[in-house]
This record gives C-alpha cells, sequence and structure tokens, in this order.
C-alpha cells in the first residue's frame, strides 16, 4: 500500500521535472524578486559567509555550523533557489563516435547542470537541502542530493552540544567536511570527457539509489559523532525518481562517522574517520549470494583565514574498501572474491578577498587488478585489467559576486573557471591503457565552466 | 590622585591617542570587519541578521534586542555586557554560554579581542 501511494504521488513528480528543470532558469532570471539565493536570503550573510571563494561548496567554520544546525537558523524565509552551471571540454584526443549522445568528438559545449532547490528552513530546528537537476548530457531529470535535518543545540554538564537527524539519499551528503567523495574537488567536473571506471562505494556507489537516517552530534565543538543505516529504494521508486541504477542493497547499511575538531588562533583543524559496509544484489541478481563492500576512510582539513582577504586551506582523505564478491563472482563478472579498492584524494586552495582562487588536488585509486572486472576495450577499458587511475586537477578561478556589496546581492552569483586534470595512468597503464592504443593523457581534459547559482 | 601620577597618566593617555584603555577601536573596527560583520549590523537603526544589532551592546543585558529570536540559554544567561563580561565572553561564546546559537569560535587573539571590546564601546 505505501509502494502503491508513493508511486502515485511519485509519477507526477517524474512527469513534471523535465518541464520544472528546464523552466526554472528562465522563469527565475526573468523575476529575480523570486530568484534568492536562499541560504543567504535566510541568514542576511553574504555567500562568502559560509564558502570559501564566496561560492560552494567548500564550508568555512559558518557554513559548517549552519548546516550542522539543520539549516534553519537565520530570520528570512524563501527557500528556493537555482543553478546551472555551463561547461565546454576539451580533451586532449577526441572520443571515436562522440563524447556522448547528441555530442562531437571533441570541443563540446554542454548546459551540464540545470538545479531548482528547496534549500532553507521548513519549521524551526528543521531544514533542507534537496535537489532536482536536469542533467544536460544525459538529457534526464532525477532528485539529485537531498538532505533533510532536525537539530538543536543544548548545554550538557556544561558543555555546548548539537545534536540532530539527518534524512538523506547520499552517505556523506551530509557530511560537513570538504574532504569526503560527495563534496570534494573537484567540485565540478566536465560531463563529457573519460572519467577512470573504479571507485569505492562511498565515490558514489550508492547515491540517490538509497535512503538514510542518521543521528549526529557535536560535543563542545570538539568531538562530532555520527552513526545510521541506509535501505535501497524500491525498484519502481528508483524509475519514478530518475535513477537509473540496477543494483539493489540487501540489508540495511550501517554508516559511522567521528572527527575531532579545533581552532586554533586563525586556524581550523579536524581529522576523522568514516565508514559504511553495506551488501547488495548486482542487478538484483539473488543466485549468486551477495557483493559485500566494506569502506572505512580517514580524513583531515586545515583552513586558515586570518581575516577577510586571504584563505588558505588544504584537505585530505583516503578510503580503502574490502570487497567480497561472491554474488559477480559466482554470475562471472569478476575474475575472484576477496578484491580491495583504495582511494587517495588531496587539494590545497588559496582565494584572495574571495574572488579569486587558485586550487591544486591529485587523485590516486588502485586496487586488485581482474581482467573479468576491468576488461580491454574502448576508452573505459583496461588492458591490464588494473582499475589503477593517479593525475592532477588544477583549478583558476574568478568569483566576481556573492559578498553583501556585491551586484545583485544577494539574488545572483557566479563563478567562471579553467579547470585542468592531467592524468599519469588511466585504468591501469599509462601509455596504451587500454589495450586499443590509447594512452592515458589523451584523457587530460581542460575545462572552461560558468556556474550560476541563482 | 597626587600629581606625578596625574601627569603619568595624562602621558599615557597621549601616547595612546584615540585608543581606550583595554584596547584600539580603530582596529577594533577592522577586527569587528573580519569576525563579526557577517552577522552583526553595527549602526543605529541597524537590522537584526543571523545575529542582534549590536549598536549599544556595552551595558546591555544579553536577550533584550528587540525582534531577534535568541536562545533559551542565552536569554537565561542574564549578562549584562560589560567589557569585563565581553572580555570573558569572546574567547569561547559557546564555552560562556553553551547552548547559545551563536556557533563563531571565538576571538581568541587578545589583542583583537581588547580592540573589538574598545570598538564595540563606541557604539552608542
Amino acid at each position: 500500500m505505501k509502494l502503491r501511494l508513493a508511486q502515485y504521488l511519485a509519477a507526477p513528480v517524474r512527469h513534471l521535472l523535465p518541464a520544472l528543470a528546464v523552466l526554472a532558469a528562465p522563469l527565475l532570471w526573468s523575476a529575480p524578486a523570486q530568484a534568492l539565493p536562499s541560504y543567504a536570503k535566510q541568514t542576511g550573510q553574504a555567500c562568502a559567509s559560509c564558502h570559501e571563494g564566496s561560492l560552494g561548496p567548500q564550508l568555512t567554520q559558518e557554513g559548517r555550523n549552519f548546516k550542522l544546525l539543520g539549516y534553519s537558523s537565520g530570520a528570512g524565509f524563501f527557500p528556493i533557489s537555482g543553478q546551472a552551471i555551463l561547461q565546454f571540454t576539451n580533451t586532449n584526443q577526441g572520443q571515436p563516435g562522440g563524447a556522448a549522445e547528441h555530442f562531437g568528438e571533441n570541443h563540446n559545449s554542454s548546459l551540464n547542470e540545470t538545479s531548482i532547490f528547496y534549500a532553507g528552513r521548513i519549521a524551526p530546528n528543521l531544514g533542507a537541502f534537496v535537489q532536482v537537476t536536469y542533467d544536460g548530457v544525459a538529457q534526464a531529470s532525477g532528485l539529485d542530493h537531498t538532505d533533510i535535518r532536525y537539530a538543536r543545540s543544548t548545554a550538557v554538564l556544561g558543555k555546548d552540544v548539537v545534536y540532530g537527524l539527518s534524512l538523506n539519499n547520499n552517505p556523506m551528503v551530509q557530511d560537513i567536511y570538504n574532504t569526503t567523495p560527495v563534496w570534494r574537488y573537484p567540485y565540478t567536473s566536465s560531463g563529457l570527457a573519460p572519467a577512470p571506471g573504479a571507485a569505492t562505494q562511498l565515490e558514489g556507489g550508492l547515491e540517490h539509489q538509497v535512503v538514510g537516517l542518521t543521528a549526529y552530534t557535536m560535543i563542545d565543538d570538539l568531538l562530532y559523532l555520527e552513526a545510521g543505516g541506509y535501505n535501497g529504494l524500491g525498484h519502481q521508486m528508483r524509475i519514478n525518481i530518475g535513477v537509473d541504477n540496477e543494483d539493489k542493497l540487501a540489508s540495511v547499511a550501517p554508516y559511522w562517522r567521528v572527527a575531532l575538531q579545533k581552532n586554533i588562533g586563525k586556524s581550523f583543524f579536524h581529522i576523522g574517520s568514516f565508514g559504511m559496509h553495506d551488501a547488495l544484489y548486482p542487478g538484483y541478481d539473488r543466485n549468486n549470494g551477495r557483493d559485500q563492500y566494506t569502506d572505512v576512510g580517514f580524513d583531515g582539513s586545515w583552513q586558515y583565514t586570518p581575516n577577510k582577504r586571504h584563505h588558505l586551506s588544504a584537505y585530505v582523505a583516503d578510503i580503502y574498501e574490502r570487497q567480497t564478491l561472491n554474488s559477480s563472482f559466482g554470475a562471472g563478472d569478476a575474475g575472484a572474491r576477496k578484491q580491495f579498492l583504495n582511494s587517495f584524494n588531496a587539494s590545497s586552495s588559496y582565494y584572495y578577498a574571495g574572488t579569486y582562487g587558485a586550487t591544486v588536488g591529485a587523485f590516486s585509486t588502485h586496487g586488485t587488478t581482474d581482467a573479468v572486472r576491468y576488461p580491454a576495450g574502448d576508452i573505459d577499458g583496461s588492458a591490464s585489467g588494473s582499475p589503477n587511475s593517479s593525475g592532477y586537477v588544477l583549478q583558476a578561478d574568478w568569483t566576481p559576486l556573492g559578498k553583501k556589496d556585491s551586484f545583485l546581492y544577494p539574488y545572483l552569483n557566479v563563478r567562471f573557471a579553467a579547470q585542468y586534470t592531467h592524468y599519469f595512468h588511466f585504468n591501469g597503464g599509462g601509455a596504451d591503457y587500454n589495450g586499443d592504443g590509447r594512452n592515458a593523457n589523451a584523457n587530460d581534459t581542460f575545462l572552461l565552466f560558468a556556474w550560476l547559482a541563482y | 590622585m597626587n600629581s606625578p601620577i596625574r601627569y603619568a597618566a595624562l602621558i599615557l593617555l597621549m601616547l595612546a591617542g584615540g585608543a581606550s584603555a583595554a584596547g584600539d577601536a580603530k582596529r577594533g573596527a577592522q577586527v569587528f570587519d573580519d569576525e563579526c560583520s557577517d552577522c552583526h549590523t553595527s549602526t543605529a537603526g541597524g537590522k537584526n541578521g543571523k545575529g542582534p544589532v549590536l549598536f549599544g551592546l556595552v551595558g546591555r543585558t544579553a536577550g533584550t534586542v528587540p525582534g531577534y529570536d535568541y536562545s533559551d540559554a542565552n536569554k537565561a544567561s542574564h549578562f549584562v555586557w560589560t567589557p569585563e563580561q565581553l572580555e570573558a565572553y569572546l574567547p569561547n561564546p559557546k564555552g560562556a554560554i553553551p547552548g547559545t546559537k551563536m556557533r563563531y569560535a571565538g576571538v581568541k587573539d587578545a589583542g583583537e579581542r581588547a580592540d573589538v571590546i574598545a570598538f564595540l564601546q563606541t557604539l552608542k
């Protein structure tokens, strides 16, 4: 009965999503009085207060606190916003057959994402970040990141304590530190460039196809604790909300997060750990048991803000994933039952006056060689059967708005950026990585993008 | 006060220029801009933002700005914002008033704290 009700509710939404998303931009542009970056309007603060470089997603201490308290603080109220990301992608070599359907082999322009948000307070102590996105590359729309929170602050034994609940659809979308996969650098990537094939479950393996409830607390602004679980959405519900995935969680997946944080002078530090265990039936196939993944990550960050003119930060995270692939092995989709994957990501940014920014980042993924899971083939193939990829990402950006004295504050924010990605290794190799003569650096990507929030 | 001490005090005041005994209000204005102005306005008739307007703060009782929705913890503190109380509060607001809405980490540097308190004293 519940499923039927959900279907009835979801079906109209499914049909309306494309129209809503496509129509949102021009409607909001033509009616700026309703096109408010909703958090700024609610809090009375500029984007620069909560975000490094005056545009998301990197959070400052103020931004972390706002999220921690359930997106609900502030006296204003207009919780609707929009976003559009326009990209121009150039890869070192083109992609035969086209970078994607409807696109050429190289030098592609795209309206990569158009989103509308419910972003702000729902009721006292209750708020939300709900994103519906039209993907201009896939030409499909769906429910994107969603995080609905209830939070309160109180005193326990003379210590300040924040506690709350997060209902969300993506493990780590609720995280307040910009080290973990959902919100880490690079904050936007090309939708049309080749990307390495292997990733841990916490790097998008379950995004938008699950619903999770976690409880969290921040004690004395020092110790952060969070625990909860995720369950898979039903097949029909996934279709209704535009999620394209054919795996099914076999049971509730436990999730945990712990962090220690401290402000020392003008610096903020955190170190932490996080993890999740999930078991799933690939392709809903229950004939060969389950594939199980246990992810454990460690992370840390540093932000130095001596004043409003300078902001320096560094982020690092490493995720180790142990895989027991009974289902895939039984179905002939894996060459061994026991495998692993390790993902490392680090970045450092400098912003001047919240306007001019430069970021350097490095990434590395390595894991078990398995020619069955990682076969040779086209651009996505691996001649060595290896998931190993590594490289760096450079970005320079200009965010002219987003301050209290900015043009059209708080109605409009925009970032213009140039980003360059270089691969040392791609899917297991540097030269002829796919067994078809393509080198890793053929996928090096020069990306220009404009990111608008309104 | 006898004459030598009076003269010494006058000389100190002259050396200090416009600074109060506790800090430099001019430098404090910059500290306020860097650390406080995202949430607080400081002008007469200023609007409440994420935090209450701070014009007239010194001498005021905590939790009494009209139209601002204070936390219960703040209202229950019954603090009167004297320079001494601000000196005790600003290094760690959440420690001074656990449960406060003000999540700000605090002005850790004693010199900056003295300066911003001096600036807050001018807001009247």
